[in-house]
């Protein structure tokens, strides 16, 4: 019969390659599986990352068989302490893994002219598989979206489909999660969106960036993106194009007092 | 064309080539099938015809309206703050 396994964040190759071999299902808990409101989750505080709650909503109500959860470097250490939650209210084995994989693979779909729904869709896919992504043409970038795959993928929607794609999901897509410098790499000539999930302590280097970088705006959003978090998301996009040919140039915020949580803004 | 800016307490209305000043009502009183032909603010996209991001329509009037290259244009709601930077090059 069939194994259904769950993985949390990126396991080593080597593990991955394990699960292929036994033709284990692979169920990526970091992604929304369930059409549960995410108040079923009461293992974790609610003030708490809105990817790792999503992993134990997923956990507590689907047949899994056993879960792997990277708590190494290349995930996080919110991820550490949801695996000791996991492995005590799960009767399964809950088995953590610490990826140093350090060989690249390439991030030809971190590239493309994919839109970039599409683009995550396929790197979140190519996770549960020890081949590198097929090739696609490069396309030159006017837009960056540097961060994770986040919890609500209709903030993806505002892209255009020639944004290139950094930080950890370029590192997922090359196989190397844990590669710090691969993650903070970016293109100081293409306007950047630099984003992560609220209560993530990737926000930290996200703000660092976005700070560092010429034409660089700093997001976070909990479980969706509010109103406010899109509208200046599609007003730095647009603005920043304007720009290449204005003289003036504008800057645009919304500061609702939020930490990121972002509801309508009047 | 009746142009909007529909905010959170208060909506600021002008038709144009008929009204010289725009009218500003509390948007509670508006009634809930009231539509403009082109809006802005929190609520544009449910009562525009067609709407325009409120930051984008903020950045991009404010540069009509502002002579000095470096400023920073300020838009105090009731419920957020909005400010676009001009940076003179």
């Amino acid at each position: 019969m069939e194994k259904i396994i769950g993985i949390v964040g990126i396991p080593p190759l080597e593990i991955i390659r394990q699960i292929n071999e036994e033709q284990g299902k692979i169920i990526d808990l970091d992604e929304p599986q369930l059409p549960l409101p995410m108040n079923r989750e009461t293992h974790l505080p609610q003030v708490y990352c809105a990817i790792l709650r999503t992993v134990m909503l997923n956990a507590m109500n689907m047949r899994l068989d056993r879960v792997y959860i990277d708590v190494g470097p290349g995930k996080c250490d919110c991820a550490l302490h949801v695996a000791t939650v996991l492995q005590n209210f799960l009767t399964i084995p809950v088995i953590t893994t610490r990826n140093q994989d350090s060989e690249g693979v390439g991030y030809p779909i971190c590239r493309s002219n994919l839109p970039l729904i599409e683009k995550l869709q396929a790197i979140t896919q190519g996770v549960q598989s020890c081949e590198p992504s097929p090739q696609y043409p490069p396309t030159v970038p006017t837009a960056g979206f540097w961060g994770v795959p986040p919890r609500d993928f209709a903030l993806l929607s505002l892209f255009p489909n020639s944004t290139h794609v950094y930080g950890w999901t370029r590192c997922m897509e090359n196989k190397t999660p844990a590669d710090i410098e691969l993650e903070s790499s970016c293109n100081p000539a293409v306007p950047t969106v630099f984003f992560a999930q609220s209560f993530c302590a990737k926000t930290a280097l996200a703000k660092h960036l976005a700070e560092l970088h010429p034409k660089g705006l700093y997001v976070d959003c909990d479980v969706n993106a509010g109103s406010s978090a899109r509208a200046k998301i599609e007003a730095f996009l647009e603005l920043s194009r304007d720009t290449l040919t204005a003289s003036t140039a504008p800057v645009a915020s919304t500061d609702n007092g939020s930490s990121g949580d972002d509801h309508a803004a009047g | 064309m009746l142009l909007a800016d529909f905010g959170t307490s208060y909506t600021k209305l002008f038709t144009m080539a008929e009204e010289s000043e725009p009218r500003i009502v509390p948007t509670r009183e508006l009634g809930s099938t009231f539509m403009a032909d082109l809006a802005t603010g929190h609520n544009a996209k449910r009562r525009g015809r067609e709407s325009v991001n409120e930051l984008i329509a903020l950045a991009k009037g404010g540069q009509g309206l502002i002579a000095e290259p470096d400023a920073v244009l300020l838009d105090c709601g009731s419920r957020d703050i909005k400010f676009i930077r001009y940076a003179g090059v």
